[in-house]
C-alpha cells in the first residue's frame, strides 16, 4: 500500500517517498572559552603552578599566531545567504524599523542594503547573528536615512541558465493576483507582493537555478517588490 | 517530531520523541482556525504552524502534515504497467488547462489486478505555501499527506494492519456519510464513501473496485442492523472519526465485534505523562499516521 507524500515531485509515485523540505537553521553556539582543566590533585608547590602557567601561555601564543597567519575567509553557504535575503524580505513586510532596500546577487558576492530611520536599529541588527558569520558590512547615512550594506560571499557564476527556463518556472509557480511579469530578450522581471518574490526565489533554488543568474531584488516605495533576473554571460 | 492533521477548521497535533521503547508522546491537542481569506492561504497555514510550534516548543521544529481530503481532487484511470502516456491521455480528457495551472497531479498504483491508478490532484498554492512556511519558520517538513491515507499509514505502523490479508480503514463522517479504504494483499482495492441509511445504505462515490465497495457497504449495514456479529468483507476493520461524530463510533464500538479496532494512536503509544487517555476524544489523532511511516512502534 502506498503512502502519499506530496513533497515529492508530481507524476507517477513510488510506494513510499522520503522527500522533505528542510530549512532548519544552523544553531550558532556561543563560543565559550573552556575553563582550564582542573588538576585532579591539588597543586601544592609554586614550581608546579608555574609549569602550568607556562604551558597555558604557550597554547595561547600558538592559537593567536595561527589566527594571525591563517585569517580564514568567511564561509557562508548559498542556502544560508538566500535564507537571509528571504528573511529580510519577510521582515520588511511587518517591521517598520528595518526595511530591505535592495539585494544584488552578483557573480562572487551578494550585496544586501537595508535602511532604517534609527541608527540604533541598524547597530542592533549588525550586533546580531549576522556579525557572527564575519560578514563585512558598512553603515552610512544619506538624506536622513540610515543604511547598512552587507556583502555575503556567493558563487553565482554557474552557467546554463536560460530565460526559457525562467518562463517555464513562472508558469509552475502560483502567484497572487497582484503580479506583473515581463520578459525581454535578456531579462525576466517580476513585480508583486513579497510572497510572490519569495515563492519564485525558492522555486529557482529548488531547481538549482539561483546561481546560474544575476538577480536583483528591489523594495519599491509602493511596498511592492521587484525582481529582475538576467542569465549569466557565457 | 510534530505530527499535525487538518479536519476542516480543526488542527490536531501530536508530538513524539524517539525512546528505547518506541515513540513517546510528549504533547497532543488541537487548535481551531477558520480560513478567513482564501487568497492568503500561505498566511493561514503560517499562523497555524507557528501557533502549534510555540505550544509544543520542541527544539528543532520537525513536522509532518496531513491535509483535509476536501482540499484535493481524486480520480482514477486505467494505466496498466503505470503507462505515463495513458495517464496523460486521461488527464487531457478530464481536465482543462486552467485546472492544470493550479493543480499538481500525483498517480498511485491501485491493485495490480485492476491495473488502475488513483490520481490525486494537490493544489500548487497549498504545496508552495508549506514550502515557504517551512523556510520562514526555519523548520523541516518530513511528510505531506491527506486525510484517510495518513490514517492508513498509522494503522500499519501502530497496529500492524498490513499483517492481515485484507483490512478496512473506516472514517465515520457527518450525517452517516463515511469514507473508507479497502486494502487487500497490501494493495489499495477501493477508496469510497457510503451513506449508512436505514436498512439499505448506498455507495456515494467510489474509486477502484465497485463490487468490493458495494459488498463492504452491505456488510456494514448488516452489522449496523445487528444481523451480523462480525465484518466478513475484511479480516480487520479500523474505525475512527475526526469531526466529533462520537455517537456512531460508540454505537459500533459497543457492539464488541471481534474484528473491529478503534484507530487511536494513544491506545498504542506511550505518553510522558501518566494521563488517562480518552479513547474517543483523541480519535482525530488517527490522521497523524504519516508521521510514523517507517518507524518501529
Amino acid at each position: 500500500m502506498f503512502s502519499p507524500n506530496f513533497i515529492a515531485e508530481p507524476g507517477i509515485q513510488k510506494e513510499t517517498s522520503e522527500e522533505s523540505w528542510i530549512y532548519l537553521q544552523k544553531k550558532v553556539e556561543p563560543v565559550v572559552e573552556a575553563p582550564p582543566a582542573q588538576p585532579k590533585e591539588k597543586i601544592q608547590n609554586t614550581k608546579a603552578k608555574w609549569a602550568i602557567y607556562a604551558w597555558a601561555a604557550s597554547v595561547i601564543i600558538i592559537i593567536a599566531s595561527a589566527g594571525m597567519f591563517m585569517n580564514p575567509k568567511p564561509k557562508v553557504s548559498p542556502d544560508m545567504v538566500l535564507n537571509q535575503v528571504v528573511d529580510l524580505i519577510i521582515e520588511s513586510g511587518y517591521m517598520k524599523e528595518l526595511q530591505l532596500a535592495e539585494a544584488h546577487f552578483n557573480s562572487d558576492y551578494v550585496q544586501v542594503t537595508i535602511t532604517a530611520g534609527e541608527l540604533s536599529a541598524l547597530q542592533n541588527f549588525t550586533l546580531g547573528y549576522r556579525k557572527e558569520d564575519n560578514i563585512p558590512y558598512e553603515i552610512f547615512r544619506k538624506n536622513d536615512i540610515n543604511y547598512v550594506s552587507l556583502n555575503f560571499p556567493w558563487e553565482g557564476n554557474k552557467k546554463g541558465g536560460s530565460l526559457e527556463t525562467l518562463k517555464a518556472l513562472a508558469t509552475k509557480t502560483v502567484f497572487s493576483n497582484k503580479i506583473s511579469i515581463k520578459f525581454t530578450d535578456n531579462n525576466f522581471e517580476l513585480r508583486g507582493r513579497s510572497s510572490d518574490i519569495i515563492s519564485y526565489l525558492l522555486q529557482m533554488a529548488d531547481n538549482g537555478l539561483i546561481q546560474k543568474f544575476t538577480l536583483s531584488v528591489y523594495h519599491l516605495e509602493s511596498g511592492q517588490f521587484y525582481l529582475k533576473v538576467q542569465a549569466n554571460q557565457v | 517530531m510534530l505530527a499535525i492533521s487538518q479536519s476542516g477548521a480543526t488542527y490536531n497535533y501530536l508530538n513524539w520523541i524517539p525512546s528505547e521503547s518506541g515513540p513517546l508522546v510528549t504533547h497532543h491537542g488541537s487548535i481551531q482556525k477558520e480560513l478567513e481569506n482564501p487568497d492568503r492561504i500561505d498566511e493561514h497555514y503560517y499562523e497555524i504552524l507557528d501557533k502549534i510550534f510555540s505550544q509544543v516548543q520542541n527544539g528543532d521544529p520537525i513536522c509532518t502534515f496531513s491535509l483535509d481530503s476536501s482540499s484535493v481532487l481524486f480520480s482514477t484511470c486505467n494505466a496498466k504497467d503505470k503507462n505515463q502516456e495513458m495517464i496523460n491521455w486521461h488527464l487531457n480528457q478530464t481536465h482543462d488547462d486552467e485546472l492544470n495551472k493550479v493543480i499538481d497531479y500525483y498517480h498511485f498504483a491501485m491493485s495490480s489486478e485492476s491495473g488502475k491508478m488513483l490520481n490525486i490532484g494537490f493544489p500548487k498554492a497549498i504545496r508552495q505555501s508549506f514550502q515557504t512556511n517551512m523556510s520562514l519558520l526555519k523548520s523541516k517538513l518530513n511528510g505531506l499527506s491527506v486525510g484517510i491515507f495518513s490514517a492508513e499509514v498509522g494503522a500499519r505502523q501502530w497496529m500492524h494492519a498490513d499483517k492481515n490479508g485484507s483490512y478496512l480503514i473506516w472514517k465515520i463522517g457527518k450525517k452517516k456519510n463515511d469514507e473508507l479504504l479497502y486494502i487487500q494483499n497490501g494493495e489499495l482495492v477501493s477508496y469510497f464513501s457510503i451513506h449508512r441509511l436505514g436498512k439499505k445504505g448506498k455507495v456515494n462515490w467510489q474509486f477502484g473496485d465497485s463490487v468490493a465497495a458495494e459488498s463492504i457497504c452491505k456488510d456494514i449495514i448488516n452489522v449496523q442492523n445487528n444481523t451480523s456479529k462480525k465484518f466478513s468483507s475484511a479480516e480487520q476493520v479500523y474505525l475512527y472519526t475526526t469531526d466529533g461524530n462520537m455517537k456512531d463510533v460508540k454505537f459500533f464500538h459497543a457492539l464488541e465485534l471481534e474484528n473491529l479496532t478503534l484507530l487511536n494512536p494513544l491506545s498504542v503509544l506511550e505518553t510522558t505523562e501518566d494521563e488517562k487517555v480518552h479513547e474517543y476524544n483523541t480519535l482525530p489523532l488517527a490522521e497523524t499516521g504519516n508521521s510514523f511511516g517507517g518507524i518501529d512502534v
